[in-house]
């Protein structure tokens, strides 16, 4: 053991005095404050002799006083030196108590139920505003009243569409292929393998094309709009704007949401092209169906409204993620926790409003016999 | 212990093709007051970084409180972090955490102290800086400017460091609480016996708080003197520096 850790003995002549000694600093400490702590110390302590204490810091002089004080009575201290004196002397004169300082929370289940429900009701409200205020951005985009910057729009579809080409075409293959596969092991049974097509062309191109896209460009374009929307606000950049006379929801939000608005209804096409192309690969070494059978079946049995059907939602879907996104952007209010929170939020709920939307169609689309 | 503080020893940066510092040597003894200054662009920033082991000098060596940094363990390393405390000019809090966490949280890295005592500690450092209570529980994100500057000193300062680093303390605050920061610096360096570095630019400070100025120019220290003799320096650089209207009505005030 380190001959310097900071400790203290009881005088062997004189047991009513204790010395210290050794250093006295923060990192050296730990083992003398859970001494003191313990409070096994003698009763018959009068003096504390500190003149063997190498080093000293605030640290030291709070345990010190600590020490001084765990006696219910003056003790005095002997041979300080004026360095050790004068920290003392700061540390009594600054201390603090520390005490739960928190203030109370609550803890009635009713009221938090409400003070949730009342939180919550207010984000959908706000989130509604947002929606709305963008809706008038966009009709006061058409009576040309105001302009969109073009520059970030044209940004806004590379980084949305072109760069998530490669990920969404092949997670959708993939799909196609998986899809492909279960089906045609089930109806080779009733050696039915040949309605595979039918299965893969109406799954794909109603639901999963536009479903996955959704899901990817959520988690992708979504969560990257909310971060950056997010650390512009931090970065006190939106403020910026609004000096300058420009909505940050003209300037911001409509590049942004115009953008997806065009690229994504076209990367559902681009899964949904994927996806059957998966479908067919698949179906070719399960079912020994040749291209040319597939595609001439597909073509004969899968109607155009399917396709049409599943392209319907893509703009819905594109309106939500980037609304989403740029709100949840919005509310980022201080720090780099409240980025990473919102950000979260943003992905779960993009997703989650997609799949309820996507449920909804399907009623309306069931309840209108298509 | 005797050795310096800081020891620069012909220390080259090089950033591509560009070189910042050409044999820059330094010596800061302990318990010094130092400023460094210099123009814009001169290598201020760049030099604190590589004091504090953010970024790796070109050649040359540094030696913090006698361990040369390039070539000490982790332990040694660790040790020397213990030892030295950093302002940063924008404080840099964390945002998660309280004022009391900030300010504590190099006390539970580098102690195996009671949560209760390292609170307590970190509370008397609050009102070493002169801050209230109240402010212990709030979130960085709820204080004014120079609450910010406040918390970050006290949680450079909480652990007792021998060495603390200050980028541009004053930077951002109004007339007044600069100068009672400039107060908190002079008590603080009383107090607690330490060696404090600064890099700053308000020429008020410099004339009232460090005892040396190391003045930094073409990539390297071009003077390191007190105030008074380093206005009498002749290079052109120095003169350029202190010659502004900025410098002259901070002399005439005093």
């Amino acid at each position: 053991m380190d001959e310097n850790l900071a400790s203290f003995t009881i005088d062997e002549q004189n047991p009513s005095c204790l010395h210290c000694r050794g250093n006295w600093v923060g990192a050296d400490l730990a083992d003398v404050e859970k001494h003191i702590n313990r409070r096994k110390l003698p009763n018959n302590i009068t003096q504390i002799d500190v003149s063997a204490i190498d080093e000293f810091d605030t640290v030291g002089a709070y345990t010190l006083m600590c020490l001084q004080q765990s006696f219910a009575r003056d003790i005095a201290l002997v041979g300080a030196s004026d360095e050790v004196k004068a920290l003392l002397a700061l540390v009594q004169d600054k201390r603090h108590t520390y005490s739960a300082l928190r203030p109370a929370q609550e803890k009635n289940p009713v009221t938090l139920l409400g003070k949730i429900a009342v939180t919550r009701f207010g984000y959908a409200l706000s989130l509604l505003a947002f929606i709305g205020e963008i809706w008038c951005n966009i009709m006061r985009l058409f009576s040309r009243r105001s302009h969109m910057p073009m520059k970030q729009f044209f940004a806004t579809i590379e980084i949305t569409g072109v760069q998530a080409l490669p990920i969404v075409g092949l997670l959708t293959f993939l799909v196609g292929v998986v899809l492909s596969y279960q089906v045609s092991l089930e109806l080779n049974k009733y050696g039915a393998g040949i309605f595979s097509v039918e299965l893969i062309g109406l799954a794909i191109l109603r639901e999963f094309g536009p479903l996955i896209a959704a899901i990817i460009v959520a988690g992708r374009t979504g969560s990257a709009y909310t971060a950056e929307l997010g650390a512009m606000k931090i970065n006190e950049e939106v403020d910026a704007l609004r000096t300058f006379g420009l909505s940050p929801n003209e300037y911001l939000v409509l590049p942004k949401l115009l953008g997806l608005l065009v690229t994504f209804p076209l990367l559902a096409v681009w899964a949904d092209m994927f996806g059957v192309l998966g479908g067919m690969i698949m179906s070719k070494g399960m079912l020994h169906l040749s291209y040319y059978e597939f595609l001439s079946r597909f073509a004969k049995t899968v109607a155009v409204k399917t396709y049409f059907i599943g392209l319907i939602k893509t703009p819905v879907f594109a309106f939500v993620i980037a609304a989403v996104g740029c709100y949840r952007g919005f509310q980022v209010t201080q720090g780099a926790t409240s980025v990473g929170r919102q950000t979260t939020l943003s992905v779960v709920q993009a997703i989650f409003l997609i799949i309820i939307i996507d449920a909804v169609f399907s009623i309306i689309f069931s309840w209108r016999g298509m | 212990m005797d050795c310096p503080a800081i020891e620069i020893s012909q220390l080259c940066k090089r950033f591509d093709t560009n070189w910042i510092h050409k044999d820059l040597s330094l010596t800061i003894p302990q318990n010094q007051m130092v400023a460094i200054v210099g123009g814009s662009g001169c290598g201020k920033s760049t030099l604190l970084k590589q004091i504090l082991m953010l970024e790796a000098p070109t050649s040359g060596s540094i030696k913090l409180l006698g361990c040369d940094c390039a070539k000490a363990s982790e332990q040694a390393l660790r040790e020397v972090r213990a030892k030295t405390g950093v302002m940063f000019q924008q404080g840099a809090l964390f945002s998660s955490y309280t004022v009391l966490e900030n300010v504590a949280f190099p006390l539970k890295l580098f102690t195996k102290l009671s949560r209760k005592l390292i609170n307590e500690i970190a509370l008397f450092k609050l009102s070493l800086v002169g801050l209230s209570q109240d402010v212990a529980h709030k979130y960085p994100a709820e204080l004014s400017g120079g609450m910010v500057k406040r918390v970050a000193i006290a949680r450079a300062i909480v652990a007792d460091p021998k060495l603390i680093f200050l980028d541009e303390p004053t930077a951002g605050l109004d007339p007044e609480s600069a100068a009672d920061f400039d107060d908190l610096l002079l008590f603080l360096h009383k107090s607690l016996r330490m060696t404090v570095v600064m890099v700053t630019h308000d020429v008020d400070t410099l004339y009232k708080v460090p005892d040396k100025i190391a003045f930094l120019g073409e990539g390297r220290v071009l003077a390191f003197e007190p105030l008074t003799t380093l206005r009498q320096n002749p290079h052109p650089l120095v003169q350029q520096y202190f010659s502004s209207a900025r410098t002259i009505r901070a002399e005439t005030a005093l």
